[in-house]
């Protein structure tokens, strides 16, 4: 090799380094090809994500064991109902709790009758020993969480009652054993008990934590606020039972305010004096979009309800205020703005002249073809229209794009298809061509039916009762939503069970204090208002709330465990014959 | 005929296919395997766009949402491999063989003695013909740095080919 190469090859110019990197260069052809077959392929039977999700290894074990449901099988409506994961755990805590219960309190009372007489320790012993319990329900809550990432969060319900389950079995067991052996005092049975609740107390935080939160709220929320209720109220009673009133009252103090906020929680505000309320007094920031589509939904529940809204001028401040303080891209605002009148034509002249609406709203109309925008864009028809009449033209131009729009089986690009149908819904209708939205009805009601997640389809315990962005997935509320305005409009398929609805949206007002809480709420007195939902049966009661049973069930038998025992200083006192 | 994409996904796959690819090369899986878990993503990642807070046209969105569920899947990828560590999974993509050439031989085996960060850098600017923005999108970077690292590993690249031709040159 010559100097002047040498030179040459260690001036490494860019060329060299993308020569070298040619052979490995993807094809932009290829790979694009590879993408668009990818997305047909999920079109059809969901994404990859969702396929190793359905091919989980939990579900096929859970598949192996238990009797195949047809999907889309209504809960309460077949005997193969009965035989689905999410009722045979109801009924297996019911039977374990009659049995433990029963075992339980006989094991205890043998033991009352017959304790020997001892005496307390007085020793407090090392800080591993007076602190084991904790590092205990740590330990075993950290590796109940672990199990998060190893089991299929879709079907978390299901796995956390089966662990509820679980220690009510070793509750039982180890109180047993412990009437068998050792008499069953206070302090004992006081500390296991704690042991239980602590570790399925821990189990649930990390399994909430790590399952990313928001879907999850709704479900394990309560179960674990009454598990943290139960702890306290075992804590109660134990020190009570020691005579050590001073801790009893402590702990008795905190159990009555976690008894207050569950109460709260459960009596979930509901009702439309709480939307008019809303209405009359809520102020959010502009960039709060979630708050103004809760605030849309509200009127629009009030309007079905066949109320007037109530006097809207806080709002209309607001908005004003957030129009002339520079708005940023925030379309649900704009598009709740424009459905309860609250922005002015001038005000939507300001808005034209920002970059987010400015750079959308002049295409409404220049633009063919389908629209490349999504169910927050709202706004665009109603903004149209308040700075100037359209003209004939105009609105055949605006039918004809919606006409494009409508969302097709199989297309390219789902996960958004809900919003689309209600965007085309509502736009068609504000154009007075509501003649145009009937003969859709029967592929609306179709679309519906494929989104709707039933809640005995292949155990899909938690996120069903509602509808998925695409078919296959997980039930999300903001799907959801979107789903309940339209199937008040165009009237709810056969497939969507109305009960089952209402459940999943009252789910999501327990568990969320967001924005989203309030559009969960509004949407269920929307529902409640327009299609008068029947109310659950008892049975449907039961698997829908089965957490929350579970968690009462384990709290009911850890008390009454701490409450038929008696401490070692009060068993035999004095001179025994 | 190809089928029509949004144009939000187009420009993704303008900007990013070539990034990206050279980034997951750098986490360690070969070049047919990156392809395909690039592919992958952009397809999971439009699916999922509407869990992507902001605007999905907008780098700082774009670029973090792309890499996250690339990690995700090259994470998957390789949990499968070490589960069927023992029957060798044929690559869908063939990796071409690249062409001898003396002066490439040279560059090839002074960019394998670069630092990670600088071969990760390397790989995704030069896989094709890629922005600095596009990198830095991808990589939480400004423009202004992923420059001044490529400037650095250039010239430590340089160092590294003159040491190499000066053996060379010893050795003869």
């Amino acid at each position: 090799m010559t100097n002047d190469h040498n030179e040459d090859i260690t001036a490494v110019e860019d060329r060299d380094l993308r020569a070298l990197f040619a052979p490995r260069r993807p094809d932009a052809e290829r790979f694009r090809a590879g993408v668009v077959e990818r997305l047909r392929r999920a079109g059809g039977g969901g994404s990859a994500v969702a396929a190793a999700r359905a091919s989980s290894a939990w579900r096929e074990r859970a598949a192996s064991l238990l009797p195949a449901l047809p999907p889309g099988t209504s809960l309460g409506s077949t005997l193969g109902s009965w035989l689905s994961l999410p009722a045979l755990l109801v009924v297996s805590c019911g039977a374990a709790f009659w049995r433990g219960d029963r075992s339980l309190v006989a094991a205890l009372r043998r033991a009352r009758s017959t304790m020997a007489r001892r005496q307390p320790s007085g020793v407090r012993g090392t800080f591993w020993q007076r602190n084991a319990s904790w590092l205990r329900a740590g330990l075993v809550g950290v590796a109940f969480g672990a199990l998060g990432w190893v089991v299929d969060l879709a079907t978390i319900e299901d796995a956390v009652l089966a662990v509820l389950l679980g220690s009510m079995l070793v509750l039982v067991s180890r109180i047993g054993s412990l009437a068998a052996h050792h008499g069953a005092p206070t302090e004992a049975v006081g500390a296991c008990v704690a042991d239980v609740l602590l570790a399925a107390i821990f189990g649930l935080l990390v399994w909430n934590v790590a399952s990313d939160g928001a879907a999850s709220v709704g479900a394990l929320g309560p179960a674990w606020w009454v598990l943290v209720w139960g702890q306290l109220l075992v804590q109660t009673l134990r020190y009570w039972q020691l005579h050590r009133f001073g801790l009893a009252a402590f702990w008795g103090l905190l159990a009555v305010g976690v008894g207050a906020l569950i109460v709260g929680g459960l009596a979930a505000p509901s009702g439309r004096a709480v939307l008019r309320e809303e209405l009359a007094t809520a102020s959010p920031a502009g960039q709060d979009g979630p708050h103004w589509r809760a605030l849309e939904l509200c009127g629009e529940a009030l309007r079905a309800a066949g109320e007037d809204l109530p006097d809207l001028s806080t709002l209309r401040r607001q908005m004003a205020a957030v129009v002339a303080a520079e708005p940023g891209p925030w379309p649900e605002t704009w598009s709740a703005g424009a459905r309860l009148g609250l922005i002015t034509a001038d005000q939507w002249r300001v808005l034209e002249r920002t970059e987010y609406v400015g750079s959308y709203l002049p295409r409404l109309l220049i633009d063919r073809g389908r629209f490349n925008f999504f169910g927050h864009d709202r706004y665009q028809l109603e903004a149209r229209l308040a700075t100037g009449e359209l003209s004939e033209g105009e609105r055949e131009h605006l039918v004809a794009r919606i006409e494009q729009s409508w969302p097709k089986a199989g297309a390219p690009n789902p996960g958004v298809d809900v919003g689309l149908a209600l965007l085309c819904v509502q736009w068609l209708d504000r154009l007075g061509r509501g003649d145009l939205v009937t003969p859709r009805v029967p592929e609306l009601r179709e679309l519906l039916a494929r989104l709707w997640v039933a809640p005995a389809a292949a155990n899909h315990s938690r996120g069903a009762g509602g509808f998925a962005a695409r078919a296959g997935d997980r039930a999300s509320l903001l799907e959801t939503i979107d789903a309940v305005e339209l199937l008040v409009r165009i009237g709810p398929p056969p497939e969507v069970d109305l009960p089952a609805l209402r459940t999943f949206l009252r789910q999501h007002v327990n568990g969320r204090v967001d924005g989203h809480e309030k559009q969960a709420l509004a949407c269920l007195v929307l529902l409640d208002a327009a299609l008068h939902t029947p109310a659950r049966g008892a049975w449907q009661w039961l698997v829908d709330e089965r957490l929350l049973v579970g968690s009462l069930l384990l709290v009911v038998l850890s008390l009454r465990a701490v409450w038929f025992t008696r401490p070692l200083g009060a068993v035999g006192r004095g001179a025994q014959p | 005929m190809t089928d029509p994409l949004d144009p939000t996904l187009e420009q993704w796959l303008a900007r990013f296919r070539a990034p990206l690819v050279g980034l997951i090369a750098s986490w360690g899986a070969d070049w047919g395997a990156a392809e395909e878990i690039a592919m992958d993503t952009f397809a999971e990642a439009w699916l999922a766009r509407e869990r992507l807070r902001g605007d999905p046209a907008d780098d700082h969105n774009a670029g973090p949402w792309l890499r996250g569920i690339a990690h995700n899947l090259h994470h998957a990828r390789s949990r499968q491999l070490r589960r069927q560590r023992f029957e060798a999974l044929p690559n869908d993509l063939p990796s071409p063989v690249p062409a001898s050439d003396e002066r490439l031989d040279v560059l090839r085996a002074a960019f394998a003695r670069l630092r990670d960060d600088h071969q990760t850098i390397v790989r995704m600017f030069y896989l094709d013909e890629t922005s600095t923005r596009d990198v830095a999108a991808l990589l939480g970077l400004t423009p202004k740095a992923v420059e001044s690292r490529l400037h650095t590993a250039r010239a430590v690249l340089r160092q590294h080919v003159q040491r190499l031709l000066a053996a060379e040159g010893a050795s003869r």
